[in-house]
């Protein structure tokens, strides 16, 4: 029975081949919606996780870094480099504000570095100095069609991007980087409240220990020397960041999990009933030859599998085309296709739907009746 | 003809129902998507759309108000009141800030409501939102169902903890819960002294909205002045801008798989009865009929799909919001035109493949056995 639906399936490899093609769409459609999930949660996790630092100090009870509201008194950074000697702590700056250019508008987060926190990688130009220059994430300046050189208005401020970097993105709120002192500037030219009672100085302190003292005995002593702070490992940070993520979107991306988990399933119903109905008299066949129900549903499945495994191929490309697609469209959303978690999610989107859609056409087999085969 | 042509077509009720279901669900997919967003950005907006202001004053550089930071110092304050043709001005206090505990931490906007029992009284007219009373704080319906939390609770708000006084209806959103609270305490969390975040302003009945807000600009420096459905219009278009790009590929995308969908069902359907179309050859049926016939049935299964899609936007978009209250969802039924319309065209197109097997199939074909 098995060897006969393999023969079956490839005796048209042309239908396989459609076959093959349509559910290949189906399961790369749903490649497509795992990888934006671990796209973004990806993503929203690696700039936090690759933050330059030991630990990272930010406001009490915050726990993510990704639209933080952090707020730390200019003091913190004292009272954390009196802790343990050696220790260093380097401020950095967090504001929101949204970059607007030819009519689009993206939100964005502005990070001001003094001497550590400025952007880890730079794919094109470099680090911006104390001028009026900024540093924007690569896929932010792509989607707002900003080269390098152009210029670009932050607030009330006219600032020259003078590099592009990568590691940086998120579709919430890409960052970009500019120096402490022009910040500083830059909020005054733009009469925002500097120092004021709602904007601080210090949204988060970077830290950096001496290799002498222990991660875990830092964090103690230095919770309880600036106790407005809570200190997090990079690593900390952005699985917080990541868990954030999954909160905002967790319902949204259940629904088309779902719906892409019915769509595989009724699809490969509907690829089943048309295998069966095409080759009914073959079926009549095996059941005048005494096929038990069983066994039908036996051949059902691993002419379904088969579709799956002649799918899989194809979906994996098609959904990394797609990605791509996605990506030119708008570069902020960068779908992980061929991530691991992701891939083996696919396969199980792909084997689950092909056995049970493959079982939906039984009943029309088991109600057969074998005198089919010899009518004309 | 045409009664062949339908006639055969629900021979195979099921495989039908499964290529109908399948094209249905994959619009419905791109459907949803565009309605989350679409959602999304009317929750966005609900602040800006029901609160009794014609005119807002912002920060100068300040276009929105979603993921943006508005800060106006007393002295601006002062100056706009002063402006001929304000009929009455409510400073208010307006920023994001975390609510609940960790793991379950949200972002949600704070609105500071002002003490004035006449205003709390028209406001609560025009939103229908309960207003915060004996210190407790007003917080999404929704919000408070996902986190199993009933009025008298206690929820963390920024540095405190703070009693649910009341819960209000359709102000959630996945990135715009509003939270309401008294003044008082919205400044002392929003750490917000002096000034105000924004200001909502009441032109004289001689006067329009675009000449109250363009008569502040002119007279008061550092502020931006908006008639609300300027403002109203840059915090939706943010929203949509967000995601508009990507609902528009996946929409394409969705489409693609409907073709093929309906590809394969028009392809399986004339394959199957080859028999069929070479008695009709022989019988002399002109090819232009039995291509006609193809393209009908491409373009009928096409059809069942998308009705099965627009049909079922009404329950979804109620179950949605009954079972998934926290997925804020707007469906659009122009949208569900337009995509429908795009299916059935791609359909027509997509009847190449089953034509060409048509015109190959040999009228010879009836005599063999």
């Amino acid at each position: 029975m098995l060897h006969w639906t393999i023969r079956q399936w490839w005796s048209k490899p042309w239908r396989a081949l459609l076959i093959a093609a349509v559910f290949a769409a189906v399961i790369a459609l749903s490649l497509l919606f795992e990888g934006l999930r671990a796209g973004i949660l990806g993503d929203l996790n690696d700039f936090s996780a690759s933050l330059p630092a030991d630990l990272v100090a930010l406001e009490r009870n915050s726990d993510r870094f990704a639209l933080s509201n952090s707020r730390l008194a200019q003091l913190s950074r004292e009272r954390a480099e009196a802790v343990i000697p050696g220790l260093e702590a380097h401020p950095i700056v967090l504001v929101p504000f949204i970059l607007r250019r030819h009519g689009f508008q993206s939100p964005a987060t502005l990070v001001g570095f003094d001497t550590l926190g400025g952007p880890k990688q730079l794919v094109a130009g470099r680090p911006p100095t104390a001028a009026p220059e900024v540093v924007l994430d690569e896929n932010l300046a792509r989607l707002q069609g900003i080269s390098l050189g152009d210029h670009v208005k932050i607030f009330d401020a006219d600032l020259e991007v003078v590099g592009l970097s990568s590691g940086t993105t998120s579709p919430f709120s890409p960052y970009a980087f500019i120096t402490y002192d022009r910040l500083l500037d830059v909020l005054l030219e733009s009469d925002l409240s500097v120092g004021g009672d709602d904007m601080s100085l210090v949204s988060a302190l970077l830290i950096k220990l001496p290799a002498t003292v222990g991660l875990q005995e830092a964090r103690r002593q230095l919770e309880k020397a600036v106790p407005e702070a809570d200190f997090f490992t990079p690593g900390e940070l952005g699985k917080g960041d990541r868990a954030f993520g999954a909160r905002l979107l967790g319902s949204m991306f259940a629904l088309i999990t779902a719906i892409t988990w019915l769509i595989a399933l009724l699809t490969m119903a509907m690829l089943r009933f048309s295998d069966v109905h095409a080759a009914l008299r073959q079926y009549g066949v095996q059941k005048a030859l005494g096929a038990a129900p069983k066994a039908l549903a036996l051949s059902l499945v691993v002419g379904g599998v088969l579709v799956a495994l002649s799918a899989l191929p194809f979906a994996l490309i098609l959904a990394k085309l797609f990605a791509w697609l996605t990506a030119a469209w708008n570069p902020l959303y960068n779908a992980r296709v061929w991530q691991a978690d992701v891939v083996i999610r696919g396969v199980a989107v792909a084997l689950v739907a092909s056995t049970a859609g493959s079982l939906i056409p039984l009943r029309r087999l088991t109600r057969l009746d074998p005198v089919l085969v010899f009518q004309r | 003809m045409l009664y062949w042509t339908l006639k055969s077509l629900t021979t195979d009720k099921l495989g039908l129902a499964a290529a109908g279901i399948g094209i249905a669900l994959a619009l419905i997919l791109a459907l949803y998507l565009d309605a989350v967003f679409r959602g999304e950005a009317r929750q966005i907006v609900v602040f800006i759309e029901r609160t009794p202001a014609e005119v807002w004053v912002l920060q100068d550089g300040v276009e929105n108000l979603h993921m943006a930071r508005s800060r106006l110092s007393d002295n601006t304050i002062a100056e706009v009141a002063r402006v001929p043709g304000v009929a009455s001005m409510t400073p208010v206090v307006y920023r994001e800030l975390n609510i609940g505990d960790p793991p379950n931490e949200r972002l949600a906007y704070v609105v500071g409501v002002p003490a004035d029992e006449r205003l709390r009284a028209r406001w609560h007219e025009r939103t229908g939102w309960p207003m915060p009373t004996g210190g407790g704080i007003v917080i999404p319906t929704s919000m408070a169902k996902e986190l199993g939390l009933k009025i008298g609770d206690t929820i963390r708000t920024g540095e405190g903890r703070h009693r649910i006084s009341g819960l209000s209806e359709g102000t959630f959103s996945m990135a715009n819960p509003l939270v309401l609270m008294d003044e008082p305490l919205a400044r002392r969390e929003l750490n917000i002294a002096s000034g105000a975040s924004l200001l909502l302003v009441r032109p004289n009945p001689d006067l329009s909205a675009a000449q109250l807000a363009s008569r502040i600009e002119g007279e008061v420096g550092d502020v931006h002045a908006l008639p609300r459905e300027r403002l109203l219009r840059n915090d939706y278009g943010l929203a949509l801008q967000m995601g508009g790009a990507l609902i528009g590929m996946l929409s394409a995308m969705a489409t693609i798989v409907s073709a093929l969908i309906i590809v394969f069902t028009a392809y399986s359907f004339v394959s199957a009865r080859t028999a069929e179309l070479a008695v009709a050859k022989a019988l002399g049926a002109p090819q232009r009929q039995l291509l006609l016939s193809a393209v009908l049935q491409t373009c009928a299964v096409a059809l069942i799909g998308c009705v099965l899609a627009i049909a079922a936007i009404g329950p979804l978009e109620a179950g949605l919001s009954t079972w998934v209250p926290d997925v804020a969802v707007d469906f659009s039924y122009r949208t569900a035109g337009t995509l429908s319309l795009t299916t059935i065209v791609v359909a027509a197109v997509a009847a190449v493949a089953p034509a060409f097997y048509v015109i190959k199939v040999d009228p010879a074909l009836v005599f063999k056995g």
